[in-house]
């Protein structure tokens, strides 16, 4: 019952009520907190899914431009290829006499760039005692998302090679919130082996 | 001011909404500035590689054609003078490398260059693609940068660019003179057991000796051809000895092995795979069986025609220029050429009927196309075997058939052949972003 008068507070019913609709109000806004927090967290992988992706292919492709640089004609090949290029650890090795001494022997003259179950690394030596340098976590190079990895360096020919298309497929560590999916981004680069040209 | 009975909290939660939607649009134009940010990035550092690549073609054209124009064939056929202008006043190469650095402003313009001393260079500062670009011209490193004498038809040449937020790039290319080896013979044929026949016309003249205009004194080998062998076999198709001359020699002496002399490139299968790629990208015209003969070049306005696949030229036709055809190449009747020929692919040379037409300059005929006959098939270079990895791989047996009558001469011209392989760019044999 209703009391009279201007000090006259709420009754109990108005109380549900309003009790009720805040209770939808802020139920929707804490969905849409919820909702606002996944997107932010998948946009924030999304953009480190690129910046991984793209930060290592450009690093790739600056070493392959560079590929068969020798001031000394020397007469070494510009790139080592994988034999075997679908198989589990892709690879490439890169050959430039960058002191111009006559040889391939010397720091960053000799690098081989690999895929090794989820991450890149490379080896800035021809030591092959020396280990590998992860270059970038997370790649999967799995852009179909078949559980088959693609091969990240195809070169127009395996006698002769004048061109090497790199691609690169990073993906999220964990999956999107909102999809429940992992998060993948592909880029690619035709670099032509600027050589005899 | 509310009136009776109209108590709520709707301001409050209408800012509470509002300040959350505005948390959201803000996240989200967080995340698409760093978005942008990083495709800028991107975008500026491939731009300033770019326009120093550019800097890099632009001074390899222009050291091209300063070559080409000096006044002596000692001038064009070195690079000294080239060098010695980029020397500036000192006549010292002070270049460096390692020095080449950009000048900004307070803007953030490029103003200049530091690093390399008096020194002339190749290009100076031009505006290109939203950045500056300047070349330099050095010898390469088995002469020694810093020396002015050439001794390899090579040199480096080192360009700088420059683009937003004060990035530069610096990139570097030897670059060799030579655009195509010389030509080492009248008629060269690659590949065993060449299959030559000049004919059994005593009217018509096959030459080894330049021809007025070229290099004087020169003689080179009427067949030129790959080992013992294939002499053998090439002398089996001379009919008229004396119609061969050559630096004193005739008939099947001018016939030669020229294994020992010959420029490895031209016996590599894959160089002339890769030549046949320049001469497609550098030709006037590239065209196939049905291309008319009058798209071919005339004397007085050479071309270069890549023709893919079987070719005839008919009637009186002067053709001028350097011609590839990758099938079966067919003179026919008048016609004749000035320049080089190239029957690479098929590697099939016929030349039948009476006619009169001259070819002067040089022919090169090589079989690389493998069984099938096609050029840039999967068994070109595989050899007789049309396997590729066996050891027969390479060049198959050559076809150059003038059976034909007529008095239409073959005659080595090396200003006929240079005339036309000069307008080829200066080879990049190496490339180097630092």
């Amino acid at each position: 019952m209703r009391r009279d008068g201007p000090d006259g507070g709420f009754t109990l019913v108005e109380l549900l009520v309003s009790l009720a609709l805040l209770s939808m109000v802020l139920g929707g806004t804490a969905a849409m907190m919820v909702q606002n927090s996944q997107i932010n967290r998948a946009e924030q992988m999304s953009a480190e899914v690129q910046s991984n992706a793209r930060n290592c292919l450009s690093m790739i492709v600056q070493v392959l431009r560079t590929a068969g640089w020798d001031p000394r004609n020397a007469g070494f090949a510009a790139v080592g290829l994988d034999p075997s290029p679908t198989n589990s650890t892709n690879y490439i090795e890169v050959f430039a006499d960058l002191n111009e001494d006559g040889d391939t022997n010397d720091a960053n003259e000799d690098v081989t760039i690999r895929w090794a179950t989820d991450k890149i690394e490379w080896r800035t030596t021809s030591d092959t005692t020396q280990p590998y340098v992860t270059l970038a976590d997370s790649i999967s190079n799995d852009a179909d998302a078949d559980g088959a990895p693609e091969t990240m360096f195809v070169a127009d020919s395996m006698t002769n090679p004048t061109k090497i298309t790199v691609r690169i497929t990073a993906r999220s560590p964990v999956p999107d919130p909102r999809s429940g999916q992992y998060i993948r981004y592909t880029v690619s680069s035709e670099v032509v082996l600027r050589k005899n040209l | 001011m509310r009136g009776n009975g109209e108590s709520g909290s709707a301001l409050v939660l209408a800012v509470f909404v509002l300040a959350l939607l505005s948390a959201m649009g803000a996240a989200l134009l967080f995340v698409s500035e760093n978005e942008m940010k990083m495709g800028q990035v991107d975008l500026g550092s491939k731009t300033v590689f770019y326009v120093s690549e550019a800097g890099l073609e632009d001074a390899r054209e222009t050291l091209r054609v300063t070559n080409l124009a000096g006044a002596t064939e000692a001038l064009r056929s070195s690079f000294h003078d080239e060098l010695t202008a980029a020397a500036g006043a000192n006549g010292v190469i002070n270049f460096d490398p390692a020095a080449l650095k950009p000048v900004f402003d307070a803007s953030g313009s490029c103003t200049g260059f530091t690093g390399y001393g008096d020194d002339v260079p190749l290009k100076a500062m031009t505006t290109f693609g939203g950045g500056m670009y300047a070349a330099f011209l050095t010898n390469d490193a088995v002469d020694g940068r810093a020396n002015l004498t050439d001794s390899n038809d090579r040199v480096m040449i080192t360009a700088i660019g420059t683009g937003p937020n004060h990035s530069s790039e610096v990139v570097q290319a030897i670059v060799e003179r030579r655009s195509f080896p010389s030509m080492p013979a009248t008629i060269t044929m690659i590949g065993p057991t060449a299959n030559f026949d000049g004919g059994n016309s005593a009217a018509k003249n096959y030459i080894g000796d330049d021809c007025p205009g070229g290099v004087p004194g020169l003689a080179v080998p009427v067949v030129g051809v790959i080992g013992s062998s294939s002499e053998a076999s090439a002398e089996g198709g001379v009919h008229k000895p004396g119609s061969y001359t050559s630096g004193g020699q005739t008939g099947v002496n001018t016939v030669t092995n020229i294994s020992a002399t010959i420029d490895p490139s031209w016996t590599n299968c894959s160089y002339l795979h890769d030549l046949a790629r320049k001469v497609r990208a550098a030709a006037d015209v590239v065209g196939n069986s049905s291309t008319p003969n009058g798209s071919l070049g005339t004397p007085g306005a050479a071309r270069i025609v890549y023709i893919e696949g079987d070719y005839t030229i008919g009637g009186g036709l002067s053709g001028a220029g350097l011609l590839w055809v990758t099938g079966t190449l067919t003179f026919n009747g008048n016609a004749g050429w000035t320049g080089t020929i190239l029957t690479v692919g098929k590697g099939n040379f016929q030349r039948s009927g009476g006619g009169n037409g001259v070819i002067s300059g040089a022919n090169f005929v090589a079989n690389i196309a493998g069984p099938d006959g096609a050029m840039w098939t999967s068994d070109d270079c595989s050899g007789p075997d049309g396997i590729v990895g066996n050891a027969d791989d390479g060049a198959a047996v050559a076809t150059y058939n003038n059976s034909g009558g007529g008095n239409g001469d073959t005659k080595y011209c090396s200003s006929d052949i240079s005339s036309v392989q000069d307008e080829f760019p200066f080879v990049l044999v190496d490339f180097r972003q630092r």
